[in-house]
This record gives C-alpha cells, structure tokens and sequence, in this order.
C-alpha cells in the first residue's frame, strides 16, 4: 500500500474503537485521563507493528494458525519489555494503567490481523487506535473532572458529571461518540460490523 | 480463605465486580458477537470452562514452574500461551462435542484471543489468590461474564424492533446499552462487606 493512501483515507476513515469493533477494553478502561488513554495507545501500536515485523521471517514456513501464536507470544514479550521500562521511567503511569497494559497483548486488533497485512496499514491502525482514545479521553475527562491531563480547565463553578469517569459513563461516552463519528466519518471498505 | 470469604468473592466477582460492566473487559465479544440468546449463553459457557481452567493453571505456572525458576517477568507471555493453547482447546472440544451448537464458529475464535480470560488471570496474579480461591474467582467471573452476555443479547433482540437512529444501530446503542446496565448493577457495590 503506498504511503499517501493510508495518510489520507483509510486512517480515518476505520478508527478502531469507533468504527469497527474492535480494541473496546482499552477505550473503555484507561479513557478516564488522557495521558493513559494516548500511553496505552502508542503501546498497542507498538505491539501492533513489532509482532507483524516478529512474526515476518516465519511467514514463508508456517501455516496461518501457527504464525498466529506467534504473533500472539511476541506481542507478549513487547508488552512486557515496555510494561517493564514504564514501571522504571514511569510508575504512576504504569500503576494508572493497571492490569489493561498486558492486556494490550491481546487486543483483538493485535491479532487479527491477516498474513498480508502490511507495516504501513499496521501503523495506520495504531495512529488510528492512539487517535480515538485520546478523543474519548479527551470527552471523559473534560466532563468528568473539569481538566484536561491534569491542567484545570473549568474552574470551581464547574460541577463534574462523575458519572463520565465511572464504568457507566465509559460505555455512554464510547457509544455516543461511535455514533457520531459514523454520522461524520463515510464507510469505510465495509470492515466495520453494524 | 473461609467458605465465607470464596462466597463472598463468588458473589462480588458476578455482581458487583461485574467483568464486562464493572471491570470493562471481555467487551469484543459480548458486543461484536452476542446478538442471539442462545449464542451468548454458548459464548458464555465456553469463557466459563476457560475462565475456570485458565485461573487453576495459571496459579499453578506461577507456583510451580515461574517463581521457583526466578522468571517472574515471563508471567505474561505463559499466561498469554495459557490463554491462547487452553482457549484454542476449548474451541475444538465444542466443535467435536457439539458441532451444530448455535455460534459455534462465529463467536468461538474470540475466546481464544478473550481479554476477559487473561484479565482473569492477572486479576488473580495481582490479588495474590490461592488455588481455590483463583478457581473460584475465575469461574464466578465467567458466571458474570455469561449473565451479562445473555442479558445483552436480549435486550439487542428487542432493540431490532426499535426505531433506532441510522447513526446509532449497532455497536452504538449497543455500548449505550451496556453503560444503562452498568449503572443498574453498580447499585450492587457495597453489597459484600469488604
């Protein structure tokens, strides 16, 4: 795929999270801020594009459901190394993002991905996935709590909608901005499922 | 822990716990695939005998295999090769025992990549539960799991015949959905004293 067609229509136009459903744990569980809602994204993508580079070389001699599992142990080791350079850089961060950081392991975006997926289309979906949970997290979290990555916004008149912030409020806030951006974004190549 | 303490995680993991509503995971598959009763209740069943199967053997890795061996960073990738080798075993299993069983095919595959069963497990790695205590946590999780695909799925049955927004049908109301049943079982928490 060439570079100038993923950067302008398919990024967009198949976010996962609000298109295709798909990577919904993450959106739901780490969105209450937006530094752990981009923090998990750039780590899924990076797990997204390291096993399919990973798993390359054993394209030729394994057949589909073997290269599956290992894409699947790969995606495990990266997360884990990078699971283990955030407790040391960062571990507010890591302690925020709980147990969803290894699961980032087992997004189904991770692994479905087919045996002809492409690098390029791969950090297309991760730009795509880090995009829309940090719009989601972005709406949480200005609701919620009046301030955006810890920098207050509304000030003391503001009475936050705690709700946003709460597991109810991450399904509310997901399913309306899926519907929105179906109102804005036109179908793409038909992958999402209604 | 006491016959009151498993009753009482039992309890709190199904209701207030809740895996989907309350602790956000194993979300793709109850809203990507549960749109029949009888399909989730088959999906539910089979994260149930995997939840289950997933927690024992999981403590067990940790107990006998990982911690003696001083390789405690490697939890990740054995969980995940649990997951993915038990999940696909289960696959199979129901494919041979019940080959003509509503779903079977369809919603199948997700379990073995199910963030709901690797969660499971690294909720019961975090706690730092004991063998029993693992099983127990891990299927009552998958009873809630179930419950919640099933209660889903027909809530989704009725919504077909529901003038839904263009915008919203699908996985929209759905998530709209799940966050109202989010908020009618978080009136469960504080129901088990501690």
């Amino acid at each position: 795929m060439k570079p100038s067609r993923w950067a302008s229509a398919d990024f967009l136009r198949e976010m996962p999270a609000l298109g295709p459903a798909v990577a919904l744990c993450p959106a739901l569980a780490v969105t209450t801020s937006v530094r752990s809602a981009l923090a998990l994204g750039a780590v899924t993508a990076v797990a997204l594009v390291g096993s399919d580079l990973l798993a390359r070389p054993a394209r030729c001699l394994l057949p589909a459901r073997a290269l599956f599992a290992v894409r699947l142990v790969a995606a495990a080791a990266l997360v884990t190394l990078m699971e283990i350079g955030l407790a040391r850089r960062a571990p507010e961060l890591r302690a925020s993002l709980g147990i969803y950081l290894p699961l980032a392991a087992v997004n189904c975006l991770v692994l479905t991905r087919g045996a002809a997926s492409s690098v390029v289309e791969g950090v297309g979906l991760g730009a795509g996935l880090t995009l829309a949970l940090g719009l989601v997290a972005l709406a949480r979290e200005f609701v919620g709590s009046g301030a955006v990555w810890g920098r207050v916004i509304l000030g003391g008149g503001y009475n936050p909608a705690l709700i946003a912030l709460a597991a109810p409020g991450a399904f509310l806030v997901l399913g309306l901005a899926a519907g929105l951006y179906r109102l804005l974004v036109p179908a793409g190549r038909g992958r999402s499922k209604p | 822990m006491s016959l009151d303490g498993l009753f009482g995680l039992a309890l709190g993991a199904i209701l207030v716990n809740n895996l989907v509503l309350a602790r956000l995971l194993g979300l793709c598959p109850v809203v990507g695939c549960g749109r029949r009763t009888e399909d989730a209740l088959a999906m539910g069943a089979v994260v149930t005998a995997v939840a289950t199967a997933v927690s024992a053997a999981g403590f067990a890795l940790d107990r006998y295999l990982l911690t003696p061996l001083g390789a405690g960073h490697l939890g990740l990738v054995g969980l995940v090769c649990l997951v993915g080798g038990l999940g696909r075993a289960a696959t199979a299993l129901a494919a041979r025992v019940a080959p003509r069983a509503p779903g079977n095919g369809a919603a199948f595959p997700m379990v073995a990549v199910n963030c709901a069963v690797l969660g499971v497990a690294l909720i019961n790695r975090e706690a730092g539960f004991g063998a029993l205590a693992a099983t127990v946590h891990g299927f009552s999780a998958g009873l809630g799991f179930s419950l919640v695909a099933v209660l889903l799925a027909g809530l989704r049955e009725r919504l077909d015949l529901a003038p839904v927004p263009r915008a919203l049908q699908g996985v929209p109301i759905t998530l709209i959905l799940a966050g109202l049943m989010a908020m009618a079982f978080s009136g469960f928490s504080g129901m088990i004293a501690g």
